[in-house]
C-alpha cells in the first residue's frame, strides 16, 4: 500500500503534462475559453450583409438561403410544435435549413462554448438561463432586428428573448377530488380536503418554494426574496411519503395519467396533454399560476450568429410568434400576437388574473446555491 | 500490494540486475492509454476543484461541508452503502456456503445463477425493479387483484426499494470472493474437527467460519466501495431521502454547471473510497478482491 | 462434505439458496413478458400478447440507431481493450520494471473508482479534446473500464501456463514471434476470448459514462433507455431491455462455451 501511494506522485505529474498539452490548465476560466472561441465569430457567414432597409424581419427576412442553422430544444411534442410553427415555415420562406437537437441543456451550451466547438446556433432554454450570469457563453442579441418593445414586459434581456410562455399550474384528477374544485395552492396542501399524493417538480427553482408561500398566504408580488424557512414549514405539512417528485414533464404527465398522484404542480402543456391527448380526467386550476417562459439564446462563437439573430427576430414577430400554439398550448410572448381563437382558453397568457405570479429569474439565479441547499436540505431530511 | 504478477526474479532471470526487462515494454501502451484517457481526467478534475472559480482554493470544499444537505447526502450514501453491504453478506454467505457444500455440478449451476446477473445490465435490472415495485407494478397489482390489499404498498421511492435493487446488483460481488476463499478451505479441517467430536455447528463456528473470514472481509469491502458510487439505482428506485452523493455530483455538473463544487464533491467521494480501501487493505489482501472475478469465471 | 448432514440446517440452507437464485434472476426476467404486452401501459400480467412494441422498437430510429451505436462502440471497445489488455497482461505477469505495482494499481483502478467520478472527469477533459459525442471518445472511455477485465482474464492463463513449452519451442529453433503465435497465444487464447467478451459486455451495458460522453447525435442504447426510464416507461422500454438482456445472455453463453473448451480453465 505504501509503495502504491508513494508511486502515485510520478503518475500525477505525467497526467499533469498530458493536461497541459490539452490546452490550458484544469481551471481555464470560461472567459479565457470564450476569448479563444471569439475569432470564429468572424467567419464568412457572419460577414453577410446586415438587414437591408427594404427587408422586413417579419415578412421578408433577409436570410441567406442555403444556410443551415442548428436548433436545439427540448424534444417531444414541444419541439414538434416549434418545428411546425416556426422552423418549417421559415425554411419555406427563406431557404434556410434546420438541423435539430432535442436535448437542450445549459450544461451543453457551456461545454460547447468552453471547448470552442459550438454546434448549436439557436437554443431554447428555460427561465433559469440567459441572464448576465451566463454572458460568457452567449452572444448579445441583435435588437436592431428583434422587436424588443413588442415582447411582454420582463420577458426579454440582453442575451435572451422569450419565445413561448407557459404556466406552472396546479393540475388535479377530477375523479379523485369528490367533485370539489381546488381553488389554489392552499388546497394543494390540504390533505384532509383532498387526500392523495402530490406531484412536484424536482428542482429548487421550479416553483416549489413559490407555491408553498402562496399556499401560506403570501401575495404573488411579495414572493421575493423567498422566505425559505416559511416555505419549508409549509412544505412539511405534507408528509414525505405523500410527495412524488418528477424530473421532467413527461414523468409528470405519466404520474397524473396513472392516477398515482391526485394533484401535481405541472406545466400547463403537460396537463393539457393528459386531458386532451391521453383522455384522462384532469383539470387545471389557473389561479395562482406562475407565468413563465422559455427563451431563445445564441451560444457565443457560433459561425451562424447573424442568421440565428434573423431567425429569432422572425420567430418573435407578432404575426409568427403564436404559431406553435396551434399544436401545443404554449403561448406567444409578443404582445401583439394573436393565437387562434379556439386555442386561447388553454394558454397561460389568456388566464392571467390578479392571482397570477411571476418568477423572479434574476433572484433565482443569484440565490441558486442558497435555494438548492434549502431545497435539498428539506427533501433529503 | 496490488501486484498480480510474479515476484521479480522468478522470471526474466537473464536480466537480473537490470531494473527492466523486455516483457515490460508490452505493458506500456496500455499504461499510456490509461494515463491519458483515465488518470489525466481524474487529476484535472482534482485541480478544477480548487481552481474553478479562479482562486477558489478550498472554498468549494468549505461550501460542501457547511451545507447541511450536502453533508446529509454524504451520510445517506454511507448509510445506504452499509445496509446494502449487510444485506448482501446475510444473503451471500449462506449462498456461497451452499456452493461450497454441494457437488461441483450443482455448484456450477449456482455459479451461473450469480454470474449471469453479474454481467447483465444494471440499468435493465433497475428498470425491472421499478416495474415490479411501483404502485401500479407487478407486486401491487397482483396483491390488489387477489384482494389482499386495497391500497398499493409503498415498495418504491423509499429505502426498501433502493436496498432491494442495490443488494441484488451487488450480491455477486459478495458471493464471488466468499466462494473463492471457501473453495480454498481444506475440507480435512472441518472433518478433523468432526472426528474430534465437534458438532457440525461447532465445527462450522470454530473452524470453517474463521477460515472464511478473509472472504467476508474481501466481499464486504468490495460491495461497500462499489455501493458508495451508485447513481442509477437510487435515482430510479429511491425518494429524495435516498439521494446518494453521485446524484448530487451529476446534478452540480448538469443542472448547476458548477464544475468547481461538482469536482470537489467527486474528490471527496474518491478520497473516501481510497480511505475505505486503505483501511481495509490492512485486513484484506486486495488481490483476493480483484482475483474474485477471475476465480469465479 | 460426506458427513451425514441431512439435517434441518441443510434444508434451510437449500431453501435459502433457492430463494437467492430466485432473487437474482426472476425479477429481471419479469420484464420479458412485459415487452410482449398488448397493453399501452406496463401492467402485469399482460392482458394479451402483441409484437407491437418490438415493431415500434425496430421502426423507431431513436432505438435502432442507439442499438447500432451501442454495438459499434462495444465491438471496437472489445477489439481495443483485448489487444491492450493482453499486452498489459504479458507485460505485468512477465515484465519487471520500476513502479510495476503502481502500474498494476492504475490498470485495475477503473474497477474501483466510482463511475460518476470517471464520467465527469472524462467529460471535462474530452470536451476540450473535442471527442465527446464521438465514437473515439466513448471507445477510449469504455476501453479504460474494460481493460482490467481482459488483463485479469488473460493473466490467469499466463500465470498457470508451463513456460517450459516456450523454452522447448525456442530450443527447437522457433523465434520469439513464432513461439508466441504457436505456443503462448493458443494457450492463453481462452483467456483472451473471455476477456474480449467481457470487454464487449462492459461497454454494451455501460450507462453512466455514456450519459456524459454522448450527445443527441450519437447516443447509445443504455442512454436512450435511461432517458426513457426516468420519464415514461411504456412497454417499448421493456422490449428494449429484453433485447439488451438477450445480447448479454448470448455473449455469456459464448463465454461458457469458450471456458468449457479451455484446456485448464
Amino acid at each position: 500500500m505504501r509503495t502504491w501511494f508513494r508511486s502515485i506522485v510520478p503518475a500525477v505529474v505525467i497526467s499533469l503534462l498530458v493536461g497541459a498539452c490539452s490546452g490550458g490548465s484544469g481551471g481555464a476560466s470560461p472567459a479565457a475559453s470564450a476569448a479563444s472561441a471569439a475569432p470564429q465569430a468572424s467567419t464568412p457567414a457572419s460577414s453577410g450583409a446586415p438587414a437591408s432597409a427594404g427587408a422586413d424581419v417579419c415578412t421578408t427576412p433577409n436570410a441567406k438561403s442555403g444556410t443551415t442553422l442548428t436548433f436545439a430544444s427540448y424534444g417531444g411534442v414541444y419541439q414538434k410544435a416549434q418545428r411546425q410553427g416556426w422552423l418549417d415555415p421559415y425554411s419555406k420562406l427563406t431557404g434556410v435549413k434546420f438541423t435539430e437537437s432535442e436535448d437542450s441543456a445549459n450544461a451543453t451550451i457551456k461545454a460547447q462554448v468552453e471547448s470552442g466547438q459550438v454546434t448549436w446556433d439557436v437554443v431554447d432554454v428555460g427561465n433559469d438561463f440567459g441572464l448576465d450570469a451566463n454572458k460568457d457563453v452567449l452572444e448579445p442579441l441583435d435588437f436592431s432586428l428583434i422587436k424588443k418593445d413588442e415582447i411582454l414586459d420582463g420577458f426579454v434581456g440582453p442575451y435572451r428573448v422569450a419565445d413561448i410562455t407557459y404556466g406552472v399550474v396546479l393540475a388535479y384528477r377530477t375523479d379523485k377530488t369528490n367533485s370539489q374544485v381546488p381553488n389554489g395552492w392552499a388546497d394543494f396542501f390540504d390533505l384532509t380536503k383532498f387526500p392523495g399524493k402530490r406531484g412536484m417538480y424536482d428542482y429548487s427553482a421550479g416553483g416549489i418554494f413559490e407555491v408553498a408561500l402562496m399556499a401560506d398566504g403570501v401575495a404573488p408580488k411579495d414572493l421575493y426574496p423567498i422566505d425559505t424557512a416559511r416555505a419549508i414549514k409549509k412544505l412539511d405539512t405534507i408528509p414525505k411519503d405523500q410527495w412524488v417528485f418528477w424530473p421532467g414533464g413527461a414523468k409528470s404527465q405519466e404520474l397524473i395519467d396513472s392516477g398515482e398522484v391526485t394533484m401535481s404542480l405541472m406545466w400547463n402543456g403537460r396537463a393539457w396533454s393528459a386531458k386532451n391527448l391521453d383522455s384522462k380526467p384532469v383539470a387545471i386550476q389557473w389561479n395562482q399560476q406562475l407565468l413563465t417562459a422559455d427563451y431563445l439564446v445564441v451560444p457565443k462563437g457560433t459561425p451562424n450568429k447573424d442568421e440565428a439573430m434573423k431567425f429569432i427576430a422572425w420567430a418573435t414577430c407578432a404575426q409568427n410568434n403564436a404559431a406553435p400554439s396551434q399544436f401545443i398550448p404554449y403561448g406567444p410572448t409578443n404582445k401583439n400576437s394573436k393565437p387562434q381563437p379556439d386555442k386561447v382558453p388553454d394558454l397561460a397568457v389568456s388566464n392571467v388574473n390578479d392571482t397570477t405570479a411571476y418568477f423572479n429569474d434574476q433572484y433565482l439565479v443569484d440565490n441558486a446555491k442558497m435555494l438548492d441547499d434549502a431545497y435539498n436540505g428539506w427533501k433529503t431530511k | 500490494m496490488l501486484a498480480l504478477g510474479r515476484q521479480p526474479g522468478q522470471t526474466g532471470r537473464r536480466w537480473r540486475g537490470r531494473s527492466i526487462n523486455r516483457w515490460a515494454w508490452l505493458a506500456f501502451p496500455t499504461i499510456a492509454l490509461l494515463v491519458v484517457f483515465f488518470l489525466a481526467p481524474l487529476v484535472l478534475m482534482a485541480i478544477r476543484s480548487v481552481t474553478d472559480p479562479p482562486n477558489a482554493g478550498l472554498s468549494n470544499y468549505r461550501t460542501f461541508f457547511v451545507s447541511d444537505a450536502d453533508v446529509r447526502v454524504l451520510g445517506n450514501t454511507f448509510y445506504i452503502a452499509a445496509i446494502s453491504t449487510v444485506v448482501c453478506l446475510v444473503i451471500g454467505y449462506p449462498y456461497a456456503y451452499l456452493m461450497h457444500a454441494v457437488p461441483p455440478r450443482v455448484a456450477g449451476l449456482l455459479l451461473i445463477a450469480v454470474l449471469v446477473p453479474f454481467w447483465s445490465s444494471l440499468l435493465v435490472r433497475t428498470f425491472a425493479w421499478e416495474v415490479i415495485l411501483r404502485d401500479t407494478g407487478v407486486i401491487n397489482s397482483l396483491l390488489i387483484s387477489w384482494g389482499v390489499i386495497s391500497e398499493p404498498l409503498a415498495l418504491i421511492r423509499n429505502t426498501l426499494g433502493v436496498i432491494l435493487g442495490m443488494s441484488q446488483i451487488l450480491l455477486p460481488f459478495m458471493v464471488l470472493p466468499l466462494y473463492a476463499v471457501m473453495r480454498r478451505i481444506d475440507p480435512d479441517y472441518t472433518q478433523a474437527a468432526a472426528n474430534l467430536g465437534a458438532s457440525p455447528a461447532a465445527a462450522f463456528r470454530r473452524v470453517f467460519l474463521p477460515l472464511s473470514l478473509p472472504g467476508v472481509a474481501a466481499g464486504t469491502l468490495l460491495v461497500f466501495v462499489l455501493a458508495l458510487g451508485f447513481y442509477i439505482t437510487p435515482t430510479i428506485l429511491g425518494s429524495p431521502r435516498e439521494t446518494m452523493i453521485s446524484r448530487f455530483i451529476a446534478d452540480q455538473i448538469q443542472q448547476r454547471l458548477d464544475w468547481g463544487l461538482g469536482s470537489a464533491m467527486a474528490v471527496i467521494l474518491m478520497l473516501l473510497t481510497f480511505v475505505a480501501l486503505a483501511l481495509a487493505s490492512r485486513v484484506v489482501r486486495l488481490r483476493d478482491v480483484f482475483g474474485a472475478a477471475e476465480d469465479g469465471s | 462434505m460426506t458427513d451425514s448432514r441431512r439435517s434441518p440446517h441443510r434444508l434451510l440452507l437449500v431453501t435459502l439458496g433457492g430463494l437467492t437464485v430466485f432473487f437474482l434472476t426472476v425479477p429481471t426476467l419479469l420484464i420479458v413478458p412485459m415487452g410482449f404486452s398488448s397493453s399501452e401501459i406496463l401492467t402485469f400480467p399482460p392482458p394479451g400478447w402483441s409484437l407491437q412494441w418490438y415493431e415500434k422498437m425496430l421502426t423507431d430510429p431513436q432505438w435502432t440507431t442507439g442499438f447500432v451505436n451501442s454495438f459499434l462502440v462495444a465491438t471496437v471497445t472489445a477489439i481495443v481493450s483485448t489487444i491492450l489488455g493482453t499486452l498489459a497482461a504479458l507485460g505485468m505477469v512477465r515484465g519487471r520494471f520500476p513502479g510495476k505495482s503502481l502500474a498494476n494499481a492504475l490498470i485495475l483502478s477503473p474497477l474501483i473508482v466510482p463511475v460518476i467520478i470517471i464520467a465527469i472527469g472524462m467529460f471535462s477533459l474530452y470536451v476540450r479534446w473535442k471527442i465527446t459525442g464521438s465514437l473515439i471518445g466513448l471507445v477510449a472511455a469504455h476501453s479504460a473500464l474494460a481493460i482490467p477485465f481482459v488483463m485479469v482474464s488473460v493473466s490467469t492463463g499466463l500465470r498457470t501456463m508451463d513456460r517450459n513449452l516456450e523454452m522447448a519451442a525456442q530450443n527447437l529453433g522457433a523465434g520469439p514471434g513464432r513461439t508466441f503465435t504457436r505456443i503462448t497465444l493458443p494457450i492463453v487464447l481462452p483467456g483472451v476470448l473471455t476477456g474480449a467478451l467481457f470487454a464487449f459486455l462492459t461497454s454494451w451495458d455501460e450507462v453512466v459514462v455514456a450519459i456524459f460522453l454522448t450527445t443527441a447525435k450519437f447516443r447509445t442504447l443504455p442512454v436512450e433507455m435511461w432517458e426513457q426510464v426516468r420519464q415514461v416507461v411504456d412497454p417499448t422500454v421493456a422490449a428494449v431491455a429484453t433485447t439488451v438482456l438477450g445480447v448479454t445472455t448470448t455473449v455469456l453463453l459464448l463465454v461458457f462455451v469458450v471456458r468449457r473448451q479451455a484446456p485448464a480453465a
